[in-house]
């Protein structure tokens, strides 16, 4: 047996630095394994394909007007608040849960590693994986938008950015679920219902209720599809827009339409992922292996 | 300096004092075996020292750095085995143990070829470039004992490191143990097998509720006990008569019987009541072909333990 001697030179260990560019590596290669990414690349292909195809068999793409590229450009965001809840429940809802649930934690934790880089690791190869997939639906707009229009508009840029803050600052939330949870599946379900639930069920309350959902995470996705309303920021989306739909002759119906604003939309998204991350961090810094 | 010091740890659990100020030394170049009933606190102690558990106070020392206050500094040289770990199931042997590798600042260039030894010294080559998700229990244990000897620590701590796996397993991961300690490593092992501890550990630390009952070594045990156990073979069968006469032999604490062809006696005596004992079972017409002395007798000795801090 091939045993070496114990006197030997004190090894020096890898800087914090060092130690989250592995965990991040690890964490990237098992996103790739399991197939996560591959899956959201069907996805965002599929939606892609739908977008593109479906007005080829009606009127075709919306040309004649310079708003035309940015009217083509909107189309893909339907998707787009739901496309940013799924990468941040199956990028972050297990993240951090995992280790203490599927015991793995016995092993990571005992070596010479501080949580601290254990988490912005983590951190790194999610957000990653989800910049990825974000960013290739956006080549894929782009591409689409110049081989229609050739020409690409620089709002299209400034959604994608806003996109990766909303994105990131979900992800943030996730994680924060994840170091509370006792088990994965708890914590991507419950992940899964806030945002597509419990904040969007709540912005409608609100708006019904004739005030904005200014705090709520999911009510600053509008940003992203509010960029392409037209160059920026003329054409942008007021922040209230208010629509009279007749009743009677004498009499009709205000409906009030809240716009989140570019600002604000910044500011929520940053406190969010602020708020959120340091809660998880304090979490998953603390929490124990029981059981 | 002693690697591993334990001051004073305590450790509750709602309301349930699973460590109740315990104190401990392990020796240099020592093989301490950590034994205690189910909730002793042996785990509870090994994951505080692993840093999985955080302690409610006292300190704990690992080569001379608390763990409680800097654990990354603690564990630099330290490699463990904590319960039956889990290994991320998407990863092969190879890619989790290089994993390891970067994590303690194994050099790249001499990496590869220390993980291939340590996978090699385990006997999971045929199964380095499989997914670990597809592994049993007792394969998922021998990479925890490489992952645990990777780095070639000076400070082994394992928890039940034979959990999981088959005879041969336990032998091997024994054996593996032993020839460490006889290198000049610190091994603190806990175990629910009282012979392998005997087996494989100079020194004996007995817990419960938290407390610690007895630490010395197993020499020393010995010698204040007296209890050994003998291991005494025959050419003919064991009857009930001849036995019920065993056992009323002077010095005899207890007499088993795993085949029908040899004995185990618990004996507290020294070397002239041994000789004594040979010829009274010669005297009582049994061929005896060995008489070995097989250790401590244990078992005895432990329960008894446990019995008096209940």
């Amino acid at each position: 047996m091939a045993i070496a001697n114990v006197e030997k030179a004190k090894r020096v260990l890898p800087s914090d630095f060092d130690q989250i560019i592995a965990v991040t590596r690890v964490e990237f290669l098992r996103n790739l394994r399991r197939k996560r990414l591959l899956i959201f690349a069907i996805i965002i292909a599929l939606v892609s394909a739908l977008v593109l195809a479906v007005p080829l068999f009606f009127d075709g793409y919306p040309k004649g007007s310079s708003l035309s590229p940015y009217i083509f450009a909107q189309n893909f965001m339907a998707g787009i608040s739901f496309l940013t809840i799924l990468l941040a429940v199956f990028y972050g809802g297990d993240a951090l849960v995992s280790e203490f649930s599927n015991k793995t934690g016995y092993a990571i934790f005992p070596n010479p590693i501080r949580r601290s880089s254990l988490f912005v690791g983590k951190l790194f190869a999610s957000l990653l994986a989800c910049f990825l997939i974000l960013g290739s639906y956006y080549i894929i707009i782009a591409v689409s938008m110049l081989a229609v229009y050739s020409t690409l508009v620089i709002e299209l840029l400034y959604s994608f950015l806003f996109a990766l803050l909303y994105m990131s600052a979900c992800l943030g939330v996730a994680f924060a679920i994840s170091a509370l949870m006792r088990s994965t599946v708890s914590a991507l379900v419950l992940t899964f219902v806030l945002f597509l639930f419990v904040l969007s069920m709540l912005s409608g309350i609100l708006m019904f209720a004739r005030v904005r959902a200014e705090p709520l995470l999911t009510f600053q996705v509008g940003v992203i599809s509010g960029f392409l309303s037209g160059p920026y920021p003329g054409s942008y989306p007021p922040p209230t827009e208010r629509t009279f739909i007749p009743v009677d002759n004498r009499t009709s119906f205000e409906f009030v339409t809240y716009n989140p604003t570019v600002v604000n939309g910044i500011i929520v998204c940053i406190i969010w992922l602020i708020v959120s991350l340091s809660l998880a961090y304090f979490v998953f810094r603390r929490r124990e292996m029981l059981g | 300096m002693e690697p591993l010091v334990i001051e004073n740890l305590s450790k509750n659990y709602n309301g349930f004092r699973a460590l109740d100020n315990l104190n401990l030394k392990v020796p240099q170049n020592s093989c301490v075996g950590f034994l205690g009933p189910n909730g002793a606190g042996k785990t509870t102690t090994i994951k505080i020292l692993t840093s999985t558990l955080r302690a409610n106070s006292g300190r704990a020392f690992l080569n001379g750095v608390d763990v409680t206050k800097d654990s990354k500094e603690a564990l630099a040289s330290v490699g463990s085995v904590v319960e039956t770990p889990e290994f991320y199931p998407e990863l092969t042997p190879i890619e989790t143990l290089n994993y390891f590798a970067r994590l303690r600042g194994i050099p790249s260039s001499s990496a590869k070829a220390r993980v291939m030894q340590v996978i090699d010294q385990v006997k999971m080559g045929e199964w380095k470039d499989q997914r670990i998700g597809k592994f049993s229990k007792g394969m998922k244990q021998r990479i925890a004992v490489a992952q645990a000897l990777l780095h070639e620590p000076d400070l082994l701590i394992l928890d039940e490191p034979t959990s999981g796996l088959d005879p041969r397993g336990m032998a091997e991961v024994r054996d593996i143990i032993k020839t460490l300690s006889l290198h000049g490593y610190t091994v603190f092992m806990s175990s629910h097998l009282l012979f392998e501890v005997q087996q494989v550990c100079d020194h004996i630390a007995v817990v419960d509720k938290g407390k610690l009952l007895v630490y010395d070594t197993v020499e020393s045990l010995s010698t204040k006990r007296h209890v050994l156990k003998l291991e005494v073979d025959l050419v003919g069968k064991i009857d009930t008569e001849t036995y019920t006469k065993v056992c009323a032999l002077d010095n005899i604490k207890g007499v088993q019987c795993p085949t029908a062809t040899k004995m185990l006696i618990d004996f507290d005596g020294d070397i002239a009541d041994r000789r004594t004992l040979l010829e009274s079972l010669q005297r009582l017409g049994l061929q005896v072909y060995s008489f070995a002395d097989a250790g401590v007798a244990l078992e005895e000795f432990y329960l008894d333990l446990i019995k008096e801090s209940k």
